[in-house]
């Protein structure tokens, strides 16, 4: 039985269509990273998901349990973050997740223990009695995480984690996420528009453009609907000028650039992985002394040329 | 059974924590002095000038909740800004989106917040009424049943002002806005009201704030309606009636609280 699962999902706000017949569904272990562009339905799906709004058309099911019909049993085992939520300011962080372990039933002498727990993890954990009112914008994304997890529940619902938080404070939350999914099994929805963020976490993706789902499958998988990518091969030392004019001729080599040192190739190729070989093995035999040869931002190029299709 | 005890359970952790917000918000501190300040005043400055006690505890009772009208005025400051932001600020402040997530019925936050917004207003007023209990005793002996009827209608009168702005706290998305309006309806529109209807020879008990006068009016034994010959023409002077008064007040609490829950309970954030 899925986790998560979409059943015709749509929703109108007027007569504009945020959300179209989304069917998805994840499974029990996945952590799903669901992409799209300002404005494609993702807050939108997991406010569905959430029940804080109600869906023009379709149902969303969490554990098999429909969100809109039973809401307080669907998001038992959910914990989530929807947007950059509000938090009370006149309240400490322990007093917010003693408000909200308590709400959830846990009881009181437990919840003293997560309440540490949880904010040692997420880097709160000396602000533990201090209102929230003090915090900092990544102080506040911080606790919404925390909050999150107080219940230590088996799905997490994310909306964009990392926003608001500076360089070092977003890998340490993709850290968090991983050894969430990782060591303890959690399930993991988590929207992003940084494809780097999706790449470093998830193992699934479902993009989404305009409300409506465009692929959604792994990562790897993803990388086969490719018509072309673009690859980098880092030289020792540049190539002459007929080395160039034979790379324009091979067979998969739509086109090139080189960087202003010359020791830089980015080579536009036709085809996935086997095509990516052949041009390879081709560079070496042309003399190429490669020191390097990676596919870069492959996620970013699957999103936008599936983003311009859809267009 | 065990369904709705664990509701009341959260409820009651929903009026905690509100109430935590409204004792580190100050507003309460506020208004305990005001209430505090007024009563010694009303108790303390008679005395001070020796002016005669009035002749028997109900008279003093009369003369105490009506002082300076600061009871009604309260009422619905207190009422009107202690919840205007109750429900509003949930969406104002984006907090439903870490208290509407959990598994709470949204009635329950609804009826919890209401609670909360009433119990601390309560205490203020409950220790207005308390020195002059305090008084009334010391200086008659005896505490007066009509005054600790005030009492009573005055809690309800705040329960359903409450309520009443509760509604429009649910409606709007700035709290701001739910207080104002309801302080503006209640401190003018409704006094205007009644007086429209009492012109054309209506007895206005549905308007809260006519109903709520019986808060003062419970000492004196008036008929529901006088007639005063003006020498020009007949003019018709109603009184609340304490039981249509307690009708129509928890008409205002039930209503006003069935339309918030309802409307809180389908809102979209």
């Amino acid at each position: 039985m899925p986790v998560i699962e979409t059943v015709n999902l749509t929703k109108y706000y007027g007569k504009l269509l945020a959300l179209s017949n989304l069917n998805l569904t994840v499974e029990e272990g996945d952590c799903v990273g669901y992409l799209g562009p300002n404005g494609a339905g993702k807050t939108t799906t997991i406010k569905l998901l959430c029940n804080l709004i109600r869906p023009s058309k379709g149902e969303a099911y969490i554990n098999g349990i429909n969100v809109r019909k039973h809401p307080d049993k669907a998001l038992k085992h959910v914990g989530a973050i929807v947007e950059v939520p509000g938090f009370y300011p006149y309240l400490t962080a322990k007093e917010h997740l003693e408000f909200l372990g308590r709400l959830r039933g846990i009881p009181l002498n437990e919840i003293r223990q997560r309440i540490r727990e949880v904010l040692e993890l997420v880097g709160l954990g000396e602000c533990i009695n201090r209102k929230v009112g003090t915090f900092s914008r990544g102080m506040l994304q911080r606790l919404a995480i925390a909050q999150a997890l107080i219940h230590d529940p088996d799905i997490l619902i994310l909306d964009e984690p990392a926003i608001g938080l500076d360089p070092r404070g977003m890998h340490e939350i993709r850290e968090i996420i991983k050894m969430l999914h990782r060591k303890e099994k959690k399930t993991i929805f988590l929207s992003s528009h940084l494809l780097y963020e999706v790449e470093q976490i998830c193992e699934k993706v479902a993009l989404l453009n305009k409300g409506v789902l465009l692929a959604y499958d792994k990562i790897s998988n993803l990388e086969k609907i490719l018509k072309h990518s673009v690859v980098e091969a880092a030289l020792v030392e540049p190539p002459s000028g007929g080395q160039l004019e034979q790379i324009k001729e091979l067979e998969f080599v739509q086109k090139y650039d080189i960087s202003p040192d010359g020791k830089t190739l980015y080579i536009h190729v036709l085809g996935g992985e086997e095509a990516r070989y052949q041009l390879l093995k081709s560079l070496i035999d042309l003399g190429l002394k490669i020191s390097s040869f990676k596919s870069s931002e492959t996620l970013e190029q699957i999103y936008l040329e599936l983003v311009k299709e859809s267009a | 059974m065990a369904g709705a005890v664990e509701e009341l359970k959260k409820m009651a952790i929903v009026v905690r924590y509100e109430i935590l917000k409204h004792l580190r918000r100050k507003r309460i501190y506020v208004a305990i002095t005001v209430f505090m300040l007024t009563a010694l005043a009303c108790v303390l400055v008679p005395a001070y000038f020796n002016a005669p006690m009035p002749p028997d505890a109900r008279t003093f009772g009369a003369n105490y909740v009506n002082f300076l009208g600061i009871l009604e005025l309260m009422t619905i400051i207190c009422g009107t800004f202690f919840v205007g932001d109750a429900i509003a600020s949930e969406f104002e402040h984006k907090t439903a989106f870490i208290s509407f997530i959990n598994p709470v019925k949204r009635e329950v936050i609804v009826l919890g917040k209401y609670i909360a917004a009433f119990l601390p207003v309560a205490l203020a007023l409950s220790l207005y009424y308390l020195v002059g209990a305090v008084a009334m005793y010391t200086s008659y002996n005896e505490i007066s049943v009509r005054f600790i009827m005030s009492y009573l209608l005055e809690l309800l009168y705040l329960a359903s002002v409450i309520a009443f702005t509760m509604l429009f706290s649910s409606l709007f998305k700035r709290g701001i806005l739910a207080s104002i309006l309801s302080f503006i309806l209640l401190f003018l529109v409704f006094p205007i009201i009644s007086f429209i209807l009492v012109f054309a020879g209506i007895y206005p008990i549905a308007v809260l704030t006519f109903a709520g006068q019986i808060v003062t009016e419970i000492f004196m034994d008036y008929p529901m309606m006088e007639e005063i010959y003006t020498g020009h023409f007949t003019f018709r002077l109603y009184h609340p009636m304490l039981i249509d008064s307690i009708i129509s007040m928890l008409a205002y609490v039930v209503v006003s609280l069935v339309i918030s829950t309802i409307v809180v309970k389908f809102k979209e954030v």
